[in-house]
C-alpha cells in the first residue's frame, strides 16, 4: 500500500509539473474572461471605458471601506453605457488578491461575479447562492450595504474581500452618476 | 399738341432731374487713388487677421499637444505608482505576500497563566495564474528549543496546481481536510480564547501530514476533498497509548509505513449553510508491532444567518469519531474514541468593521470510549468576541469543566486577544 501511495504521488507529481510547463493556459484560473464579462453586460458591446480618479470625499469614502485590508488606488477604470456601469477590482481576502467584476445600474448591484480567485480557500464566494445576496444591494449613509450577506464557513477573508468589493463599486457609481 | 408739349416738357425735366443727381454721386465718390489706399489698408488687415488667426492656430496646437503629454506624464506617473505598489508588496497583484496571526491568552483558575500562544507568519508565492506555493511556519507558547515550552512548527507547506477550472490539486505538507477548526482557525475566526477541546483531543486539530489532495466541485454548491498522506502514529504503551493526539508525527522524519486517506464532502444547500462530512483512514495507526486500523467519521454544521444587515445569528456543531480496530486499543477502551459539540452565537455589527458577539458552548469528548466507564470530559463555556477591527477579537469567556477525572477540572475565565492580517 505504501509503496502503491508514493509510486502514485510521483506520478502524479511528474504529471502536474509536466501538464503545467506544456500546456499552460493562464486562463484557466480565470472563471470569466474580462472582456467577455463586459460584453455580456453591455449587449455583446464593448462599451468606452473611463477612469474616475479617487479624491476628495470619494478618497475617504474608500478608505473607510477599505479600513487597511488593501491600498487605495488613485484611480479606477470602469466601462459604462447609459446608466450602467461596470467595475473590475482587486481586493485581498488572506494573503492573495480576488478579482471581481461589479456591475450597478440604479444605485444598486446588477451583477457580482469572481473573475480570478487566487487564494487556497474559500472559492466557495462564486458559488451562485452566495453570490445572488448581493443583487438589488444598494450602499447606505455608513457605507455598509443595505442588504444582509450570510457569511461562509472557512471563507471569511473571501467574503470581506467581495463585500468590500461591492460596496467599492457601489460607491464608484454614485460618485461617477451623481451629477446627471 | 398741347399734350405733345407737355410730354416733351416733362421729358426734359426728368433728363435734367437725372444728369443732376448723376452729377453729385459723381462728386461724392473717391478717387482712384483714393480707392487705392483704402483697398492696402484692408489688405493689411486682412494680414493682420491672417497672422493673427494662424498664431491662435499654432497655441491651439501647441495646447493639444501640452494636453496629450500632460496626459502622458499622467498615466506614466500613475502607472509607476500602481508598480511601485505592487512591488512593495503592498499592493493586490504582488505575487509573493506575506501574511499571518497571532494570539495571546491568560488562562485563570488552576492555570493562572499566560502565553503568547502562537505567532504564525504565511507566505505566499504566486508562480502564475495555475502554480502557488503556500507556507505557514508557527512559533508556540513564544521560545522554543530544549528545555523549553514551545515549537516551531512548519504548519503547511505545499504548492498548488489548477488542473481545471474546477479541479484543484496541491502537494506538500498540508492540513488535512476534516472538521471545522483544522483549516481555518485564525483567532478572529472562532469564538473563545482556547480553541474547543472536541477537535483538539479527537480530530486531532490541528493537525497536518505531507500528501496529495486534489479540491474539485461536483455541482454548483457541492465540493469534494480527497488526500492520500502520511498517518498518524500513535504510542502503544503506555498512559497515552492509542491517544490519537499523541499520534502526530508532524512530518518531522515521521515514519511511513502506513498511508492515510482522507475525503471530505462540503456542501452549502442555501447561503449562510454550510455542511460537511469527512472520513479517514489509515491501515496502522500506530506503524508499529500492533498493527490497528483506524477509521474516523466526522460531520458538521456551520451556519451564519444575517437577521439584518447588522445581526448575525450562528450556530456550529460537529461530531467525531474514531473507531480503532486492535485487540490492544480495545484492552484500554481506545478502541472508540469520541466527541461533539454545539455552539450557538449572536454577533453585531456597528461602527466602521466593529463587531462584538456573544457564544455559549457545550462540548464533551472521550478519548475511551470503548470503555464501560463514564469517561466523558465536558465542558461549557460562554463568553464574548468584540472585534474593533474584522481582522482583531479581544476574547474573554469563563469555562465550566466537568472531567471523567474530577481533579483535573479547572473551571476558569480566559483572556485574549488575536490578530489575523
Amino acid at each position: 500500500m505504501k509503496l502503491l501511495s508514493i509510486i502514485t504521488a510521483f506520478l502524479f507529481a511528474c504529471t502536474l509539473s509536466a501538464n503545467a510547463q506544456g500546456t499552460y493556459k493562464p486562463a484557466e484560473r480565470v472563471y470569466n474572461k474580462t472582456g467577455d464579462y463586459v460584453k455580456s453586460f453591455f449587449g455583446g458591446d464593448t462599451p468606452k471605458k473611463y477612469t474616475v480618479w479617487v479624491i476628495g470625499d470619494l478618497r475617504d469614502d474608500i478608505n473607510q471601506v477599505i479600513n487597511g485590508a488593501d491600498s487605495t488606488p488613485v484611480r479606477y477604470r470602469y466601462w459604462r453605457k447609459d446608466a450602467r456601469t461596470l467595475w473590475v477590482l482587486d481586493s485581498v481576502a488572506r494573503t492573495m488578491p480576488i478579482t471581481a467584476g461589479v456591475v450597478v445600474e440604479n444605485d444598486k448591484i446588477v451583477d457580482i461575479s469572481v473573475l480570478i480567485y487566487r487564494e487556497t480557500r474559500g472559492h466557495e464566494i462564486q458559488n451562485r447562492v452566495h453570490r445572488a445576496q448581493y443583487y438589488d444591494a444598494a450602499i447606505t449613509e455608513r457605507n455598509t450595504l443595505d442588504k444582509p450577506i450570510n457569511g461562509i464557513s472557512g471563507s471569511t477573508l473571501s467574503v470581506n474581500s467581495l463585500k468590500r468589493m461591492a460596496r467599492i463599486a457601489l460607491l464608484l457609481h454614485n460618485d461617477v452618476t451623481k451629477e446627471e | 399738341m398741347k399734350i405733345n408739349t407737355l410730354k416733351m416738357a416733362s421729358s426734359i425735366f426728368a433728363l435734367t432731374l437725372a444728369f443732376g443727381a448723376t452729377s453729385t454721386v459723381a462728386q461724392e465718390m473717391p478717387s482712384a487713388a483714393e480707392m487705392w489706399e483704402i483697398i492696402k489698408k484692408q489688405q493689411e488687415q486682412i494680414s493682420a487677421l491672417e497672422r493673427k488667426l494662424g498664431s491662435t492656430e499654432q497655441v491651439a496646437a501647441e495646447n493639444k499637444q501640452k494636453v496629450e503629454e500632460t496626459e502622458m506624464m499622467v498615466e506614466a506617473t500613475v502607472a509607476a505608482i500602481e508598480e511601485n505598489i505592487d512591488a512593495t508588496g503592498s499592493g493586490s497583484s504582488s505575487s509573493t505576500s506575506l501574511g499571518g496571526y497571532a494570539e495571546l491568552h491568560y488562562n485563570g483558575g488552576e492555570a493562572d497563566e499566560i502565553d503568547f500562544h502562537r505567532f504564525v507568519i504565511f507566505m505566499g508565492h504566486e508562480f502564475n495564474d495555475r502554480m502557488r506555493f503556500f507556507s505557514e511556519l508557527e512559533v508556540e507558547h513564544s521560545i522554543a528549543g530544549e528545555g523549553k515550552v514551545g515549537e516551531i512548527e512548519l504548519e503547511q507547506a505545499f504548492v498548488e496546481f489548477d488542473l481545471t477550472e474546477n479541479t484543484t490539486s496541491s502537494v506538500g505538507l498540508q492540513l488535512v481536510p476534516v472538521g471545522i477548526l483544522n483549516e481555518t482557525h485564525e483567532p478572529p475566526t472562532f469564538y473563545g480564547v482556547e480553541r474547543n477541546a472536541v477537535e483538539k483531543n479527537i480530530i486531532p486539530a490541528t493537525w497536518w501530514e505531507a500528501g496529495v489532495k486534489f479540491t474539485g466541485k461536483l455541482g454548483e454548491n457541492l465540493q469534494y476533498d480527497a488526500m492520500v498522506h502520511s498517518g498518524l502514529a500513535t504510542p502503544t504503551t503506555g498512559g497515552n497509548a492509542f491517544l490519537i493526539r499523541k499520534g502526530r508525527q508532524k512530518v518531522g522524519k515521521a515514519m511511513w509505513k502506513n498511508t492515510a486517506f482522507t475525503g471530505r464532502l462540503s456542501w452549502m444547500p442555501v447561503a449562510g449553510v454550510n455542511l460537511g462530512a469527512s472520513i479517514q483512514y489509515q491501515d496502522d495507526l500506530t506503524q508499529t508491532a500492533a498493527p490497528t486500523s483506524a477509521t474516523l467519521i466526522e460531520g458538521h454544521a456551520d451556519i451564519r444567518h444575517q437577521i439584518t444587515p447588522d445581526s448575525q445569528l450562528g450556530l456550529r456543531a460537529l461530531y467525531a469519531q474514531w473507531n480503532l480496530d486492535s485487540m490492544e486499543a480495545e484492552l484500554v477502551g481506545r478502541d472508540v474514541q469520541r466527541g461533539w459539540y454545539i455552539e450557538p452565537s449572536y454577533k453585531y455589527s456597528f461602527g466602521n468593521g466593529q463587531a462584538i458577539g456573544v457564544f455559549t458552548r457545550y462540548s464533551s469528548f472521550d478519548n475511551n470510549a470503548g470503555n464501560s466507564l463514564e469517561t466523558a470530559n465536558k465542558q461549557t463555556s460562554f463568553g464574548v468576541n468584540y472585534w474593533p477591527h474584522q481582522d482583531i477579537a479581544l476574547k474573554a469567556d469563563y469555562q465550566i469543566d466537568n472531567n471523567a477525572d474530577e481533579t483535573k477540572d479547572d473551571n476558569r475565565i480566559n483572556l485574549g486577544v488575536g490578530v489575523q492580517f
